[in-house]
């Protein structure tokens, strides 16, 4: 017997944080031509946040004084989430929200120096950031433990016994949809428009008394917010983090569904991020299946590498075009 | 004592081991003005080739074997993938993201191969044997054989663009493509010849590399960043300040980290902290790197210095 409820929750919260991370990534590339070669350092950020932040509050709040990563500490964790619901949920809370404005704060102390570069350079000093962070975070012990990481991140619904898993993918697809919803009524606007003139000329943009410079700043720290909502989600869904799960590849995964959904279109994004979704889960499907000889992660890899590449050259408008911003002068022009 | 010998001797080795793979990443980039991030498999492919052929022939052939298949690989990943890309879409951007997709596509493919050979961690049959030993100080036959190689390759490869036609080809259809098509030049083999010259050193660099360490399917992919960061010391378009970038970073990964390591004691696991700081370095507050500097200017600030 499948375990049918199980593996469409965690389907859907695997669509939940690709989504979120595309759409933050279609936010910077999309709209505004920023290329994020780094965009899994700000999902790192997230998930170290809540990792941390998580782990720490719970042992202060018991009182216990052993050391996060010590087994002891993780029996704790444990049965603090199952006895607790109320502390649990706001801490679970207060990390995700911990994590929006700490990555916000690296994507705008980021974006200061970075974005006065040309576009394969930022691209260059971007993935090198993720890097740093990566090498920082697993040579430095007391964040998350370095290269061991942190284990059991409690799941805010581990008192539910057996529905943590639809629970929680309630909550991460409700989050996925609430930043879609914004993302589109925020980019369906004068402001849409604006980012998009700044994507296709920014000289021009320029002349007509826009700061590009500050405004891409924006448009950076909003999106490394927004990854690093995916990033605390992750951390909570998989209860462990580690520093070396943030390798580039992430960001790879990310720009094959923005690419391939379509740039500059939400929905096109969330297309994409369905398509991959399911190529992912079929892959791992199909591993439990037959017995490969290898490791099925280099079999997934080949495939985005190579849809990625015939996508480029094929269709590098994705599976859906960019449209027309909506902002209301659209709309009454239509109706004329 | 031997701290800054033994230190200067390693300093050396990479740093001519890393000037190889960032000249061909400089050559590369050099065609289409886009940074290529499949570089490091093409050091991979090499390293896997000498290893596994370093088994039945000499070591020296298997470097050559493994030079010729890179440098095949090389011209391959143009003309299938970057050069009809470059044609039609053009976005620089897209370039990117496709060499990326390409790394990763070659990366799992030897991975895959490997995993099911069992050859996922190998080394090459190489008999390093010392030749001087002073008070610990060793200088081996992998030292001597790299540096020569290196320069060898350096040497004739300066005087190849230089002296011959089809090299003065090369560099005028890299310098300005339109004007040397206009005068008859054939961009995109001449674009197909760069890749595969950078396949080759890629190839040797390879090679020498899996001696020094192991062979594993992520060598390119690890080293790749480290080696972009000589070619960006070298502005991403200059031959010689590539060389130099490859030296100055075997000099910060190796000299100036053990220094470090005594002096502060800092974790030699930071070492690749060293070239990523100078990218970001440089790229903020030179980005045209060592290119843009003029040597009579720099000659004349620093006479201009002297009688201040």
């Amino acid at each position: 017997m499948v375990d049918i409820v199980g593996l469409i929750s965690s389907t859907v919260i695997i669509f939940s944080l690709y989504s979120l991370l595309s759409l933050s990534l279609n936010l910077e590339y999309g709209y505004t031509g920023l290329p994020n070669f780094g965009k899994v350092a700000f999902q790192a950020v997230g998930a170290f946040v809540c990792g941390a932040f998580t782990a720490y509050a719970i042992s202060f709040i018991v009182g216990s004084t052993a050391s996060i990563f010590s087994p002891e500490s993780v029996q704790i964790r444990i049965e603090f989430s199952k006895m607790n619901i109320l502390p649990t949920v706001t801490i679970f809370i207060v990390s995700l929200i911990a994590a929006c404005i700490i990555s916000g704060l690296f994507g705008y102390a980021v974006s200061k120096p970075a974005l006065k570069l040309r576009e394969d350079y930022l691209a260059l000093i971007l993935l090198i950031f993720g890097e740093i962070l990566r090498l920082i975070v697993r040579n430095y012990y007391p964040l998350v433990g370095g290269t061991h990481g942190l284990a059991a991140i409690p799941n805010p619904f581990s008192w539910s016994g057996e529905f943590v898993l639809p629970l929680y993918s309630v909550i991460t697809i409700i989050v996925t949809l609430l930043v879609f919803i914004f993302l589109q009524r925020l980019l369906n606007s004068p402001y849409g428009r604006l980012l998009k003139a700044i994507r296709d000329n920014e000289l021009a943009s320029q002349v007509l008394g826009k700061e590009s410079v500050r405004i891409k700043g924006q448009v950076l720290t909003l999106a490394s917010s927004i990854a690093g909502l995916s990033g605390g989600l992750y951390a909570f869904y998989s209860s462990y983090v580690v520093a070396d799960d943030f390798i580039p590849q992430k960001t790879f995964d990310a720009w094959l569904i923005v690419i391939l959904g379509g740039a500059a279109n939400n929905k096109g994004v969330l297309t994409g991020a369905l398509v991959i979704t399911i190529l992912d889960r079929s892959i791992q499907y199909l591993s439990g299946l037959v017995r490969f000889p290898f490791e099925v992660n280099y079999l997934r890899y080949i495939i985005m590498g190579l849809i990625m590449i015939i996508i480029l050259y094929y269709k590098p408008s994705g599976m859906i075009k960019e449209k027309p911003v909506k902002t209301p002068a659209v709309q009454v022009l239509k109706h004329e | 004592m031997v701290f800054p010998f033994d230190s200067i001797i390693r300093s050396i080795l990479l740093g001519s081991l890393y000037s190889l793979m960032a000249l061909g990443l400089t050559m590369t980039y050099k065609t289409g003005r886009f940074p290529n991030f499949a570089h490091g498999e093409l050091i991979t492919i090499g390293a896997y080739t000498s290893a596994i052929f370093s088994r039945y022939v000499d070591f020296t052939y298997a470097s050559l074997i493994a030079a010729l298949v890179s440098a095949l690989t090389g011209g391959l990943m143009y003309i299938l993938v970057c050069g009809p890309l470059l044609k039609r879409v053009g976005k620089i951007l897209f370039l990117m993201v496709a060499t990326f997709s390409l790394g990763l596509v070659l990366r799992s493919l030897i991975a895959l191969l490997a995993d099911i050979y069992g050859v996922m961690n190998i080394k090459p049959l190489f008999v390093n044997r010392i030749i001087i030993s002073i008070n610990g100080i060793v200088i081996n036959t992998l030292f001597i054989w790299s540096l020569l190689a290196s320069w060898a390759l350096v040497v004739s490869l300066h005087l190849f663009l230089i002296k011959t036609k089809l090299g003065k080809k090369m560099r005028a259809a890299a310098n300005n493509p339109t004007l040397a098509s206009i005068m008859g030049i054939n961009t995109d083999r001449m674009a197909t010849l760069s890749w595969i010259f950078a396949g080759m050193l890629a190839g040797v660099a390879g090679s020498f590399w899996g001696a020094l360490s192991n062979v594993t399917p992520y060598v390119g992919w690890l080293a790749l960043l480290t080696f972009f960061a000589a070619s960006v010391i070298g502005g991403l378009t200059s031959f010689f300040g590539t060389i130099a970038g490859g030296y100055i970073i075997g000099f910060a990964e190796n000299l100036l980290m053990d220094f470090l390591n005594i002096s502060l004691g800092i974790d030699t696991a930071f070492k690749p902290l060293m070239p990523f700081m100078i990218i970001v370095v440089v790229l903020l507050l030179r980005p045209s790197g060592l290119a843009g500097i003029s040597f009579q200017k720099a000659l004349s600030m620093i006479r201009g210095m002297k009688r201040w």
